[in-house]
């Protein structure tokens, strides 16, 4: 946290932009959206409705189930004008169309790997290989870790080679503010393509 | 952009980004379909008279200031209009930022805040619709990533 840019006085027409954190339970999202946030992360709830597939046989009131997801969020301000936001968001199987609305507009999404359970992200990476959004996968270390390097995840996840896969330690601002440059870098490069075609 | 210009009139004051247009002010309530049985839910409903979606498009991140007509009219505001009308006069906060401050689903908030947009007490700053081929935007929030 750094409260000097807190106090920097607020832009006088902001323009906000925002990216995505998605990954499993404990994966290090929150920590990661504190490292590099102007402010303590942030809780919203949103409410997330799934259509509903049978799946869920006590809800009987109609083809819809409404779940409240919890997101954390922090700000950074980058420059006199640009006000980043950062979402953490949970993976889910099911994705409703408050998902579908957190991504809306987004830049693009870092997909947080958890090195000891990497199937745990499986959700997330459906998500985001069947989108149009540029994404990275950060493969998030922790102690006891299974899979050693980036490249080993990248095998194992079977990630597409024009993806990047970066380690990261969400716990240091310095790692995340690279892992975000990653990610902001494949989004200038889809961006210079499609103005090209 | 240019905006020391506030517009008095009965028009939403949305500045309209890069390639936004102007929201439609008048647009059919959508059918609510997120209120559970809840009190909270109830509550909600109350708030929003049972709308999914306001007329203007808010996104999560959209970012909400006060205009003079609202510093004027807060007092006589109902309780969560008024609540976010304070919070936006001493900045400017996202849809986001309200939702967890006040601790009101992000739902709700993007239907209370389009209305008080709606009214001429607030005005919105709206994300670039057109990011994902915006070379300059990036560019800068790259530059701007590297010095923090
Ligand atoms: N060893 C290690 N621990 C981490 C790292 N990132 C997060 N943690 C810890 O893992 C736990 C879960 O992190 P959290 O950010 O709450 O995960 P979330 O559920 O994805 O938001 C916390 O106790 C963190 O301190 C990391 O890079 N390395
Ligand atoms: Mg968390």
């Amino acid at each position: 946290m750094h409260s000097e840019t807190a106090t920097r006085p607020p832009a006088r027409s902001p323009i906000p932009v925002k990216i995505v954190v998605a990954g499993g339970f404990g994966v290090g999202k929150t920590t990661f959206v504190g490292a590099i946030s102007d402010i303590a992360p942030l809780t919203t709830e949103a409410a997330m409705t799934t259509a509903g597939d049978g799946i869920d046989n006590r809800s009987q009131v109609g083809t819809k189930t409404t779940t409240t997801v919890a997101m954390d969020f922090g700000r950074v301000a980058v420059d006199q004008s640009i006000v980043l936001y950062i979402f953490g968001t949970p993976g889910q199987d099911r994705f409703g169309f408050m998902w579908n609305d957190l991504v809306q507009g987004a830049i693009g999404a870092v997909v947080l790997v958890d090195s000891r359970r990497i199937e745990d992200s499986f959700p997330a990476l459906d998500y985001f290989e069947h989108r149009n959004l540029p994404f990275i996968v950060a493969v998030n270390r922790f102690d006891g870790a299974v899979m050693h390097s980036a490249e080993d995840v990248r095998n194992a996840l079977s990630i597409a080679p024009n993806v990047p896969v970066v380690a990261t330690d969400a716990r240091h601002r310095e790692a995340v503010k690279e892992t975000v440059l990653s990610l902001l870098q494949v989004a200038l490069e889809q961006a210079r393509v499609r103005t090209r075609a | 952009m240019e905006d020391d210009a506030y517009d008095d009139s009965q028009v939403a004051l949305v500045r309209p980004f890069l390639t936004r247009s102007m929201p439609t002010v008048h647009a059919a309530p959508a059918v609510n379909d997120t209120v559970g049985p809840e009190a909270a839910a109830v509550r909600s409903y109350a708030m929003t008279s049972g709308r999914a979606r306001g007329a203007v498009h808010l996104e999560f991140e959209a970012m909400l200031q006060v205009t003079p007509r609202g510093s004027d009219a807060s007092a006589s505001l109902s309780f969560e209009r008024a609540a976010i009308v304070q919070l936006c006069k001493g900045e400017i906060l996202s849809i986001a930022e309200l939702s967890a401050r006040l601790r009101v689903p992000i739902g709700v908030i993007r239907v209370v805040a389009s209305d008080l947009i709606v009214d001429g007490l607030l005005e919105a700053f709206l994300p670039s619709l057109g990011v994902a081929e915006d070379i300059d935007l990036i560019s800068r929030l790259i530059e701007g990533v590297r010095a923090l």
